[in-house]
């Protein structure tokens, strides 16, 4: 937190973390002061017509809400085509944490590429923030199973990417990286080159330049499924900690129930060809929830509902 | 039994090493043998190895050997090639040969680079660049830099640029087809990951696209380095003044066959250097290229 203090007041990373870190009870101060909500379009200024004053410091998030309305998704065409998803509806609320879950193949990840803009729609519509969804942006990061740092670039290097893309300078831009690698413990390996890091530290360098992007929309695509188990849990409580401090909308697409409800407020279940919303569930357990929540007597029963679910 | 045998296992060696040496004398002497195994003993066959072939080649030039169909009676013997090299060493000729093939393959080289990477770049990631840049490639691509020479000659004003120009056509197409096969085969979700970080449409250019295909285009310059040295040489034997293509043919038509050798031996060398510079190059600018890299 050696941060210059001219650097510090116009686009303030420093302080926006240790605000977070000290009082929960601001997080209005983290998301607003680097102006990033309105996307790539806007400078981060405090000029952007959606971003509200710091004055709204108890206030809940105001952008990440998303809304799918009659979504369907074929790929291909003529016999061949396949429908992915189809009807689905879905509302999520701004600073909400949503799991989706369901089985390989279900059609969830096409859900994540719909909302990263990589695939259209075929039938029906997407909305982020009441804005229709056309192509990928800097507002909406997305976390994979397998990584997709690039190789070519330090750890620092990848985090600083988006700041480099918002032309954000140098001295501002290693600042920000250096403490957010802080955050997610690999301030030491900021020269390092991915490939020389394990599957666990790839995905905190993925989550990391993803988030000093300041998404109003943060989607996760089985984004633990290759860690092993013990790194699993350090990587969810790890998130829960940082969606907490970045009051960031979160969607996280998973096969695995317990990683679902320990994470989420609300569990949509997925089925099969074509993916249909089938049910949902929300998840009432106190946060800010560790790992011991798993052995609780109201996580087992939401998960034997769950179960019901996926079997009935 | 386990203990049993192993006690005897260090003592054979330090008898037979027969130092007499400390307690340590053992040990030091078994990481001898170690290290003699690792390095002499390749070093030393290689040298062998070598040594083998120069001895049977100055038997063979020196009792003007003769098979029938092959004969060594004309070719000179290493000795003979050893003297060449000390007489062109100290004429002055040697670097003025040597300076101007170095100049053409420079210049050639260098042009080729510099046209064929954008261009592979442009190729590979656009369908329009795709369909009309590419065809005019593909029609010219299977004509040997060498059978340009004729036509060259006519479309240039002077020799040196013609020999530059097909220094250049050697080494353009292989720097371009792996810069295509660089960018066609870069991992889509690079770029895709970029998109979603904010990047527009020059930095997917500047900060994805090239050094993501950097490996495939410092793969096309090292074959491309070789084709330009191939077609130099063939460039500077027909219709050269000077360089040590030129060098290597004028020696024939002179007679002076220990120098025929000589070129061929400065050719083999200048090209490993060229090739050696090119994959420097390649290890400078992608510290990250590591295949098999230690891992944490």
């Amino acid at each position: 937190m050696s941060t210059s203090a001219p650097a510090s007041a116009t686009h303030g990373f420093a302080p926006n973390l240790a605000a977070a870190h000290g009082a929960i009870a601001e997080p209005r101060i983290v998301a607003p002061s680097l102006g990033y909500i309105t996307g790539p379009g806007a400078a981060a200024t405090a000029g952007s017509p959606s971003v509200s004053d710091d004055s709204s410091a108890d206030a809940p998030p105001l952008s990440g809400s998303v809304e799918f309305r009659e979504v369907g998704i074929r790929f291909g065409s003529g016999a061949a085509a396949v429908q992915a998803v189809r009807g689905i509806n879905l509302s999520i609320r701004a600073g909400e944490f949503v799991s989706i879950l369901g089985p390989s193949g279900c059609g969830k990840s096409t859900l994540i590429g719909a909302l990263a803009g990589f695939t259209a729609p075929s039938e029906g519509s997407l909305f982020v923030d009441g804005q229709r969804v056309t192509r990928p942006g800097s507002d909406r990061g997305v976390v994979f199973q397998y990584h997709n740092l690039f190789p070519w670039k330090t750890v620092a290097g990848n985090v600083e990417f988006g700041l480099k893309m918002r032309g954000v300078g140098r001295p501002e831009r290693q600042a920000v990286t250096a403490e957010i690698l802080q955050r997610v413990g690999l301030a030491e390996f900021a020269r390092h080159y991915p490939a020389q890091l394990s599957g666990g530290m790839q995905q905190r360098v993925s989550l990391a330049r993803v988030l000093v992007n300041r998404p109003r929309l943060l989607l996760m695509d089985e984004p633990f499924s290759a860690l092993d188990a013990q790194c699993r849990l350090l990587m969810q409580e790890l998130l829960l900690e940082l969606w907490r401090e970045f009051r960031t909308t979160v969607v996280f697409v998973t096969h695995d129930i317990d990683e679902a409800i320990f994470l989420a407020d609300r569990v949509i279940l997925v089925s099969p060809r074509p993916g249909r919303i089938t049910g949902e569930l929300p998840v009432t357990l106190p946060r800010p929830r560790t790992a011991e929540a798993v052995t609780t007597a109201e996580f087992l029963s939401l998960k034997r509902t769950c179960f019901g679910h996926l079997r009935g | 039994m386990a203990p049993a045998s192993q006690a005897p296992g260090p003592h054979p060696l330090k008898s037979g090493g027969g130092g007499g040496g400390g307690g340590g004398g053992g040990g030091a002497l078994a990481r001898a043998w170690g290290i003699a195994q690792r390095w002499i003993a390749p070093v030393a066959c290689t040298a062998v190895s070598l040594a083998v072939c120069l001895v049977l080649w100055e038997m063979l030039s020196r009792n003007r050997m003769s098979f029938g169909f092959l004969r060594f009676e004309n070719v000179p013997a290493p000795s003979k090639v050893a003297v060449a090299f000390a007489h062109l060493a100290e004429s002055p000729k040697f670097i003025s040969h040597v300076g101007n093939s170095f100049f053409r393959i420079f210049a050639g080289f260098g042009l080729a680079a510099l046209l064929a990477i954008p261009l592979g770049m442009i190729i590979g990631r656009f369908q329009l660049g795709r369909w009309t840049l590419l065809p005019p490639m593909e029609v010219l691509r299977p004509i040997p830099a060498v059978a340009w020479i004729p036509l060259a000659i006519l479309m240039f004003a002077s020799g040196e640029q013609s020999m530059i120009f097909i220094t250049f056509v050697g080494a353009f197409f292989p720097i371009l087809i792996s810069t295509i096969h660089g960018v066609e085969s870069l991992d889509r979700r690079l770029i895709d990951a970029s998109l979603t970080l904010g990047a527009g449409p020059y930095s997917v250019f500047a900060e994805v696209i090239l050094p993501g295909s950097l490996p495939s285009i410092v793969t096309g310059l090292s074959i491309g380095m070789g084709t330009a040295w191939f077609s130099l040489v063939t460039a500077e034997m027909i219709s050269g003044q000077f360089g040590i293509g030129y060098y290597t043919w004028e020696s024939y038509t002179l007679q002076n066959y220990p120098d025929i050798v000589l070129g061929m031996i400065i050719i083999g060398v200048l090209g490993m250097a060229c090739s050696a510079a090119i994959r420097w190059v390649g290890v400078w600018a992608m510290p990250w290229y590591r295949p098999g890299g230690n891992s944490v």
